[in-house]
């Protein structure tokens, strides 16, 4: 009997184990890390009917090759990179059955850039610290706290072919089906953001930010022309998490993502709508994104709504 | 002063000057406000608090109120610190590269910056930055250098090193700026031990020349 796992052929330039993150140690310094896209991991997830925590893998830029040593239920969610389950196209934002020995190939995507691979059960490596999910900084979980390599084999749970079928394809997030030339992020103001002068504080809401390629899990960096940054305080060190919006003395934003480190003393200028930050996780290099100032009131809403479209799925009536 | 950044963290910030009388005030604080209902994290910074709360247990409002009166109440009562912790040194060397620059920076010999550096008590005012990092007061102003305009690619975790008036310990392998005067066998992180991290805000650290 083969040991319940499927094995990596090729990782693609960018291949890890993510769960929803790693919680409640940010003040020893464990940043969360977790899925950069965490609401494709929340759809893969309800898709097959696993547990929220289940981890899965993230796959950045495609290019990945993966074969099934069992029959294992498996689901794509995020970046919609052309597909194939042995040779036979299929779809993100679905749920497959695989049978031993197919392999899954992950083309390069289009727009967009990480990729959801969950298997039915999960992938199945030790947790650390209450979490599977691989924190590159720290060295821990995942697969040995690295990122993944040609020939690794992932273990997965043995419960690989659920019951439930659930749906097989449901309607991605709307931002998915857009055709836009650049996505709008909900910033709530906040921070130092009043002690920038009018001009930068214009400039910030008025620029189109260009995703730039030293964007990584740890920052979404963006490139345009430069806040002014002469009103800004210096900081003493404070904590900081994912969605934060820094200004560093570039004067060009960045916004910290799920691998930030845990402290930081950059200004601020306010924290990203929760319901939007995924969005910077999967923006390309070389996309354009714009800040719309955001209340406290419409980005609870806006994350109600998500909330709602991901209990539709696991009531099996968001079906495309 | 509280405020609240984005939808799930609010900030406390002792306002004033930067005070070790504050800091043990943000420590007790941050061991009691990790307990409340609905906070995912409290985390210490240089004479700020943040707490990251879950929005479906916990209203903002009222954990604003909470943790002001918390902070007004609280005192800097020294409280039963543990017992200090000794970090044994093989300084220069392999582990040590810069520790003849920073000599030369500070105008002494290596003995006397190994000596300077050894004979200090330092205060761990946070841990961040990266696993089991620790922030700590209380290097010699003579000692302070300024960091490598070429960051390392590869820092070993166990390096000591200066930046800036700052010294510490690289917790786990990193890129990094500093200058290294020596090495640790210690472990600063460890993921299989309870605590994972040696270091607990306030404690007190020396550290040991060993050859």
């Amino acid at each position: 009997m083969s040991a319940n796992e499927i094995v990596v052929i090729r990782p693609g330039p960018r291949a890890l184990v993510v769960d929803r993150g790693r919680f409640g140690y940010m003040g020893i310094g464990v940043s969360w890390c977790g899925a950069a896209d965490s609401l494709a991991l929340d759809v893969a997830n309800r898709i097959l009917g696993n547990d929220a925590a289940a981890a899965a893998l993230e796959i950045a830029f495609g290019g990945a090759s993966i074969r099934f040593t069992q029959r294992t239920r498996f689901a794509l969610a995020g970046a919609d990179c052309p597909a194939s389950l042995n040779g036979e196209s299929i779809s993100t934002w679905a749920a497959y059955e695989a049978s031993p020995g197919a392999t899954l190939e992950l083309g390069m995507p289009p727009r967009a850039v990480r990729t959801i691979l969950a298997v039915g059960g999960g992938i199945d490596v030790p947790t650390v610290m209450n979490s599977r999910t691989t924190d590159l900084a720290a060295r821990i979980g995942g697969l040995n706290g690295r990122v993944l390599e040609a020939g690794d084999r992932v273990p997965i749970a043995a419960t690989g072919v659920a019951q439930d079928a659930r749906a097989l394809l449901v309607e991605p997030p709307r931002w998915w089906t857009r055709d836009a030339q650049e996505t709008e992020i909900g910033v709530i103001p906040g921070g130092e953001l009043t002690s920038f002068s009018e001009e930068a504080q214009e400039r910030l809401w008025r620029t189109r930010w260009r995703v730039s390629p030293q964007s990584n899990r740890m920052a979404s960096v963006l490139e345009g022309e430069a806040l002014d940054t002469r009103g800004a305080p210096e900081l003493r060190s404070h904590a900081v998490v994912p969605g934060i919006v820094q200004v560093p003395p570039s004067g060009l934003p960045l916004v910290l993502l799920c691998d930030a480190q845990t402290t930081g003393g950059y200004p601020k200028i306010g924290v990203v709508a929760e319901a939007d930050l995924w969005k910077l996780a999967q923006a390309q290099p070389g996309a354009h994104v714009r800040f719309a100032a955001m209340t406290l009131d419409e980005a609870a809403s806006a994350l109600r709504a998500i909330e709602a479209y991901l209990a539709a799925i696991a009531a099996g009536a968001v079906q495309a | 002063m509280v405020s609240r950044l984005g939808q799930s963290a609010i900030v406390l910030d002792a306002e004033g000057e930067l005070s070790l009388s504050a800091q043990r005030r943000i420590w007790a604080l941050a061991r009691d406000a990790g307990a409340w209902p609905g906070v995912r994290e409290a985390v210490a910074g240089m004479n700020n608090l943040t707490l990251i709360f879950d929005a479906h247990d916990a209203d903002a409002q009222t954990l604003i109120l909470q943790l002001q009166e918390a902070w007004e109440q609280s005192s800097a009562a020294a409280e039963q610190s543990r017992a200090p912790i000794e970090i044994p040194v093989r300084y220069g060397g392999e582990g040590g590269p810069d520790l003849a620059f920073v000599a030369e920076h500070a105008g002494m010999s290596e003995r006397e910056v190994i000596e300077r550096h050894a004979a200090a008590e330092y205060v761990v005012y946070f841990l961040g930055f990266q696993p089991g990092f620790a922030y700590l007061g209380g290097l010699d102003s003579r000692l302070q250098v300024p960091r490598r305009a070429k960051p390392r690619a590869r820092i070993p975790a166990g390096s000591v090193g200066i930046g800036g008036e700052q010294t510490g310990v690289y917790a786990v392998q990193s890129p990094g700026g500093w200058q290294l005067i020596g090495h640790t066998t210690l472990e600063l992180f460890n993921p299989q031990r309870t605590p994972a991290a040696l270091l607990t805000p306030g404690d007190i650290v020396r550290f040991v020349a060993v050859s």
